[in-house]
Order: C-alpha cells, then sequence, then structure tokens
C-alpha cells in the first residue's frame, strides 16, 4: 500500500487548518480589538497560521520520509 | 521630473530582462531546457519565481482596489495565495514531481491514459490562460499611460515586445532568472509600501481611527459571508490547479526543493499581505476618495515616496504583471508544442522540431496577445476572478482525484471537468447564484460526476494505473 506516515500526516494536517479556517470564518463575534471586529483578527491570523503549518509539515514530512 | 525618474528606472529594468533573456539563449535548446528550465531550479530561486507569477494585475491594483472599495474581509478573502500552497505542499508536490513532465494537461493525459482528457484539458487550459494575458497586458498598458503619460498603445506593444524577447530567446531559464527580480521587486516594494504607511501614522490605533472615521465600511463584517468564502476557496483550489503554477513544481530540482519552495513562498507572502492590507487603510486615512481605485498603489506611492522609490514601485507593479505574462505564455506555448502536437498529433516528432514549435507559438500567442490588448476588453479585478473560479470548477478535482483516488479514470475526468466548466459558464452568465458563489455548484457538481461516472464505467487501463503508483513511489 502507498499511503504512508507522511501522507497520513499530510492529510490530517491539512483537516485542522480547515476546521480552524472554518471555524473562524464563520463564527459571530460582537467584540472589537482597536475599533476593528474581534473576526478579522482571526481570519488574519488564519492566513497568516499557514506559514507556521507550512514549516511544521516539512519538518515533521522530511523527518518521516527520512526513517 | 518624476515622470523622467519613473521612465528611466523602468527603461533600465526592461533592458536587464532582456540581456537575460540574451545571455541565456544557449542554455534553451532542449525541449526540457525550454519548457522547464532542465528541472534544476533550486529552493529559493523558486520560491521566488513562483511568487512572482502568482503577484499579478490583481495583486497591488485589483485585489487593493476591491478592499477599498468593500472592506478590508473582501481583501483577506483574496489573500488565498498561502492557502493554496499550503494545499499544494500537503498533497500535490510530492505526485506532481514524481510525475515529472511537462505540464498539468501532460499529467492529465498521462494519468487517464486519454488522448480525449489530454486535449480537453488542452483546450480549456489554453483558453482560461491566453485570456488571463490580456488583462496583464491592458493593466502594463493604462499603467505606462497613466502615469508615464506615454500612448497606451504605444506602452502596450513596448513591454509586451520586452517580455516576448526573453521568453523567445531564454524559454524557461529567462523566466526563471527575469522572476527573480520580479519576485524580489514585488515583495519589497509591496512590504516597504505597508512600513512607509505604518510609520507615517506612528501607530496602528491612529491609523485605524483615522481610516474608519472617514470610511466606516472598511472594517464592517457582513452578514452573508459566503461569497467571501467562496473566494478564499476558488482561489486556493486555483493555485493548486493552474498551469502556469503547477509548472513551477516541474522546474524543481526535486521532490524537497518543491516541497521547501511552497513553505518559503508563503513566508515571503507573510510581510507583502501585511503591506497590502495597509494599502487601502492608509488610502481611506491619508488621501481624497480615488475615483479609480485600481490606482491606489500608484497614488500612494506618489503621497508617500521619493520619486525614485515611485520608479521601483513602478518596475514592481510592471514586474508583477510581466512575471505573470511570462509564465502564461511559455505555458501556452507548452500546451501547443508538448501537449497537442507532440503527445497527440505527432508522438514521433523529433525534439529539435518540438522545440521550434514551442518557439513559434511564444511568438503567435504573445503577437495576438498584444494585438487584442490594444483594444481591451472589461475590468481587470472582474476578468481575473472569472477566471479563477472557472480554472478551480473545471481542474481541481480531475487533479487531486487523480493523485489520489486509483479508481478515477478517463470517463469520470471528462465527465467531472466539463460539468464543472459547462455549470460555471451558465450560472455565471444568467447570474443564478452571487459572484465568486458558482464554485460550491461547480466544483461539487465535478466532484460528483468524477465518483460517479468513474464507478459507472470500466477500471482505469493498465497504464493509467501504472502512473498512479508512480505518483506515490
Amino acid at each position: 500500500m502507498m499511503i504512508n506516515k507522511a501522507d497520513i500526516f499530510s492529510w490530517i494536517l491539512l483537516f485542522i487548518y480547515w476546521l480552524i479556517g472554518l471555524v473562524v470564518w464563520f463564527s459571530e463575534f460582537k467584540e472589537d480589538i482597536l475599533g476593528i471586529n474581534i473576526k478579522l483578527w482571526l481570519v488574519l491570523g488564519w492566513i497568516y497560521l499557514t506559514a507556521i503549518f507550512s514549516t511544521i509539515h516539512i519538518i515533521i514530512v522530511e523527518r518521516l520520509e527520512g526513517e | 521630473m518624476i515622470r523622467v525618474i519613473e521612465l528611466s528606472i523602468l527603461t533600465i529594468y526592461m533592458l536587464i530582462c532582456i540581456f537575460i533573456g540574451y545571455y541565456l539563449r544557449k542554455r534553451a535548446k532542449t525541449l526540457v531546457d525550454f519548457l522547464i528550465a532542465g528541472r534544476e531550479v533550486g529552493t529559493l530561486t523558486n520560491a521566488i519565481a513562483i511568487f512572482a507569477t502568482i503577484s499579478s494585475a490583481a495583486t497591488y491594483m485589483g485585489f487593493a482596489a476591491l478592499g477599498y472599495k468593500f472592506g478590508i474581509l473582501l481583501l483577506l478573502a483574496c489573500c488565498c495565495g498561502p492557502t493554496g500552497f499550503l494545499l499544494f505542499q500537503l498533497l500535490l508536490a510530492k505526485p506532481l514531481r514524481n510525475y515529472g513532465m511537462f505540464t498539468i494537461t501532460d499529467f492529465l493525459g498521462d494519468r487517464y491514459d486519454s488522448k480525449i482528457v489530454r486535449v480537453i484539458a488542452s483546450i480549456f487550459t489554453f483558453i482560461f490562460l491566453y485570456i488571463y494575458i490580456i488583462p496583464q497586458l491592458k493593466a502594463l498598458g493604462i499603467l505606462g499611460s497613466y502615469l508615464l503619460g506615454i500612448d497606451y498603445t504605444f506602452v502596450v506593444i513596448v513591454l509586451g515586445s520586452v517580455y516576448l524577447i526573453y521568453v523567445l530567446l531564454g524559454g524557461m531559464w529567462a523566466i526563471t532568472i527575469t522572476d527573480i527580480i520580479q519576485g524580489l521587486l514585488v515583495a519589497i516594494m509591496g512590504t516597504a509600501m505597508g512600513i512607509t504607511i505604518y510609520l507615517h501614522f506612528g501607530n496602528l490605533n491612529a491609523l485605524i481611527y483615522q481610516a474608519s472615521a472617514r470610511y466606516p465600511a472598511l472594517f464592517a463584517v457582513p452578514s452573508n459571508i459566503l461569497p467571501f468564502f467562496g473566494l478564499i476557496i476558488a482561489g486556493t483550489m486555483f493555485v493548486t490547479s493552474s498551469a502556469h503554477i503547477v509548472n513551477r513544481i516541474f522546474t524543481s530540482r526535486n521532490i524537497i526543493t518543491a516541497r521547501r519552495s511552497l513553505c518559503c513562498v508563503t513566508w515571503i507572502y507573510i510581510p507583502v499581505i501585511f503591506g497590502l492590507i495597509l494599502l487601502p487603510i492608509g488610502a481611506h486615512a491619508l488621501l481624497p476618495p480615488l475615483k479609480d481605485p485600481d490606482w491606489i498603489f500608484v497614488e500612494m506611492a506618489g503621497k508617500l515616496w521619493h520619486p525614485v522609490l515611485v520608479g521601483l514601485g513602478l518596475a514592481g507593479l510592471a514586474a508583477a504583471l510581466m512575471s505573470t505574462t511570462d509564465a502564461l505564455l511559455i505555458t501556452c506555448a507548452a500546451i501547443v508544442a508538448n501537449d497537442i502536437y507532440r503527445k497527440t498529433l505527432k508522438p514521433d516528432a523529433p525534439e529539435e522540431n518540438v522545440v521550434r514549435l514551442a518557439r513559434y507559438s511564444v511568438l503567435v500567442i504573445g503577437v495576438t496577445a498584444i494585438i487584442i490588448s490594444l483594444k481591451p476588453p472589461g475590468l481587470i479585478g472582474e476578468i481575473v476572478a472569472m477566471l479563477l473560479v472557472g480554472f478551480a470548477s473545471t481542474f481541481f478535482f480531475p487533479i487531486l482525484l487523480g493523485v489520489w483516488w486509483r479508481r478515477a479514470n478517463k470517463y469520470g475526468a471528462v465527465a467531472g471537468m466539463l460539468a464543472g466548466f459547462i455549470s460555471f459558464v451558465l450560472i455565471r452568465t444568467f447570474k443564478l447564484m452571487p459572484t465568486n458563489t458558482e464554485i460550491f455548484v461547480s466544483g461539487t457538481l465535478n466532484l460528483l460526476l468524477i465518483i460517479l461516472v468513474s464507478y459507472l464505467t470500466p477500471p482505469p487501463s493498465e497504464n493509467a494505473l501504472k502512473l498512479y503508483f508512480k505518483l506515490h513511489s
């Protein structure tokens, strides 16, 4: 079977990333920070989270594939 | 005075691009060299080239203008580059680099072992990419005529000829090296704009307060979030299915390089998004209402920067446009020479004939695109958004399932692509749904038809399965 640990990890990471995205996009907030609705800050944070997820993926997948 | 400085910087930039094409002409003799730079591009070079490829007319003109007019949330929805790169890195980079051929249509044709899939994918991709060239050239023309006071026709012909010359001479090698300059210019000027705006106000609080006082809708969160979410979904799918971006995975040296370059480009994007967001906020705070928000970057540069920096900013904008156009041009040529001629019409064609045809294709596609752009159609933002959703609706699932679902076969792929494309065209033409939400129907229809038709028809051929296993080896 060709599905390996690295592939499973990639799918799980993607699932978590989009789960966070869905919660962020479809949640409603009434509070503001610096006069801006919290939702906007969270969507921005979610986009920035991409780089962190991307780096985590590289580190772990290269280790898993090296095994 | 300002015009002379800007014109000089732009001229120097154009001459450098032509020199690079001339210098690299000897490295673009074989098909692998001409179309995918010999598969020798390293991590950082590839990352900057990917960033340059995805930065287009929409980056500092269309998207920033949308943010200015409709609020920051729409601008954030447009920032789908990183989300697409992550999806690409996680699921597609390794299998596609393992495949290692020339174009994404090549991949579809081989994976489904079908000439019909190859031809349909080639025709649709060619149409989408060719149309995509027009708004880039239009933006170049408007940029030059608006800022330098030169005639629109003259600017389109001159700037269009510059990228045509260096692609014709140096192929993908020239594109890759010019992309480094172009990508760095785009990233640095975009980030510099964000920093300048921040420093001008001294703190974020003052900037936000002033902008929202003049335009409260800028930070509003609409009750119906679906069109915004639709845009980010379509954009994410577009990044992973657009032929000119996927090509960059084929140029990378190996799987590790391919994945790392996608990670690097995500990090390059982060400060650029920071600049992009501050741009409309700063414009509302500093400038009188803009008549044409597409010029938001230019107006802000004129307001905040020294003329030399404005000239560099202009070169950065031109770079964003040219780096996308050259990638589109080489991909269109690859489709004609490799997918249609070599793989479909004449499989035994000698390599030098295919390379020659690729060069002729570059010339014909480039010249006709310049001619069409002399009388440009539609609005830049509208055309780009339409192509983004159309591309994703047609190609995303045939690629994803081709990589990850063994049972996917040619009948399913054809049904899925046609359903996605036709339903998107119908929904968009008759305005059956809000803009950008078409992806939810046409994308789903595409997915369901691939699965259903694949199950109802014979399993994939031996060749198709062989390739499927190669992808995951």
